[in-house]
């Protein structure tokens, strides 16, 4: 499994992880982080439990698991969070953030529900450390209607969850968008599908445009740095969401 | 103990519920013959009072087998659930074994991260051998319940007959012994789908045991 250090000042870092060759090739192809502060670490997304061995090494590289004290969540999907209770069982002393909708869904994976912090749907600071904390922001309906993002205004970085994911092909080996006209083609089928709310995607932009951001990290595909970010922006505004089945012309099994 | 092992052990398990879920169905209608003999009984006068014996016999037969599923259920579903956790804590202890290969391979890992990893799998290894050791009280306790539904089939069968007997020696009307007849058919007829049931998970439970002693060789 790649790891790419994405930010580093201070001890404090970002550490994106994926494109793993080893992957089987019946999961979906996903990108967990880690921001870590001193002998603290937060990561995100951690991924399923189909890669949870890859993801564990990889991330013990750079920190004892012990020293993860948050895991968050953006939303409650398999390929988000189905590893949780074997993590909660590594990082004895880590609280799950979540949203709130979703905290009695996310149990069903094996999680202590007292462990687990609910995020309010207005978003909430996050302590990684005594000296740093992150953001929650409200990403609603993109694509999960409970979803959060997180925004690190010291690093810049903003993890988007599934907004900006794309799914590449096994030949695509690059931890960021090279050229952006052509990662279009990734990730245009995604948010026409996957991304089902024009009027959340422009509240999401809006509260997004003014943040200052470097890295805009996706949990599929690829990063967007510098102008792309702005680009992917620009890009997602006009994109028509929830438009990749016409569902008048889905004809029923049964019918 | 393999993956295949836990799975043939919670399948098992999963098609003795399957049977057994078939036996409240019969004991109804064992207890819908026992009413109707009631009735029967009752328009026999005098006749028909040898008949309710047997009648409250065959209700008593209906209560019994009913209370013994509710309790195999029970049972076959603490048992189940016990063999999912060991199927789940069996996946878990290869997500961590792996972890540690992988770990182990890359040699960079730190000792902690080790240890944690060791020590769930530890913990895995001791919670599955504690629920592995609930199996044999278990198999002994549906053994003892198949048993009693046995017995119980061998009761009604000797009720049929019994109604069999005392129908031939009536003197009343031709409509009240046909009645009785068909109750004590249909009494065998349930008595003959129960055993079959039962032989069923007898082979279940032969299985359960020779999967058992196959892990422990």
């Amino acid at each position: 499994m790649k790891a790419e250090t994405l930010y580093e000042h201070n001890g404090h870092q970002w550490i994106a992880f994926g494109r793993d060759p080893e992957k089987p090739n019946f999961v979906i192809d996903t990108n967990e982080y880690m921001v870590m502060s001193g002998a603290s670490a937060m990561i995100m997304d951690p991924g399923g439990v189909e890669i949870f061995p890859e993801v564990i090494t990889a991330i013990s590289k750079f920190m004892p698991v012990s020293g993860i004290k948050a895991i968050f969540g953006s939303h409650q999907d398999p390929d988000i969070l189905s590893s949780l209770s074997l993590w909660l069982d590594m990082c004895r002393d880590a609280k799950v953030y979540v949203p709130w909708v979703w905290t009695d869904f996310i149990t069903h994976f094996g999680c202590d529900k007292s462990r687990m912090i609910p995020i309010p749907d207005e978003g909430m600071p996050i302590d990684v450390s005594p000296s740093l904390k992150v953001e929650a922001i409200p990403a609603h309906y993109l694509h999960s209607s409970g979803n959060h993002h997180i925004y690190d205004s010291q690093a810049r970085i903003y993890f988007s969850g599934d907004v900006g994911a794309a799914l590449v092909p096994p030949d695509f080996t690059g931890m960021f968008v090279e050229d952006f006209d052509k990662h279009i083609r990734y990730m245009e089928g995604f948010h026409r599908r996957w991304m089902p709310s024009n009027r959340a995607r422009d509240v999401w932009i809006e509260r997004v445009r003014p943040l200052k951001i470097d890295m805009l990290c996706p949990q599929h595909g690829a990063i967007f740095t510098g102008k792309d970010v702005e680009r992917f922006l620009d890009w997602f505004s006009t994109l028509e969401l929830g438009s990749a089945v016409e569902p008048k012309e889905v004809k029923p099994h049964a019918a | 103990m393999s993956k295949i092992a836990y799975q043939k052990l919670l399948d098992e398990a999963m098609g003795i519920n399957t049977e057994i879920a078939r036996l409240p169905v019969i004991s109804e209608d064992i207890m819908l013959i026992s009413y109707n003999a009631e009735a029967a009984a009752a328009r026999a006068g005098d006749q028909g009072r040898s008949l309710h014996v047997l009648t409250a016999e065959i209700h008593q037969l209906a209560d019994v087998i009913s209370e013994s599923v509710h309790y195999m259920t029970d049972q076959v579903m603490h048992y189940t659930r016990n063999m999912a956790k060991i199927t789940n804590n069996h996946n878990r202890q290869h997500s961590y074994a792996r972890a540690r290969a992988l770990m182990g391979d890359t040699g960079e890992a730190d000792g902690m991260t080790h240890s944690l990893v060791d020590g769930n799998i530890e913990v895995i290894v001791a919670t599955n051998r504690e629920l592995l050791g609930s199996v044999p009280h278990f198999l002994a306790t549906l053994e003892k319940n198949v048993e009693e539904i046995r017995r119980r089939i061998k009761l009604g069968e000797i009720i049929s007959t019994n109604v069999s007997i005392e129908v031939a020696s009536m003197m009343t009307g031709a409509q009240e012994v046909k009645v009785f007849k068909l109750l004590a058919e249909k009494l065998l007829t349930a008595c003959k789908e129960m055993r079959g049931i039962v032989e069923l998970c007898d082979k279940r439970l032969t299985n359960i045991h020779t999967t058992l002693r196959t892990v422990a060789l």
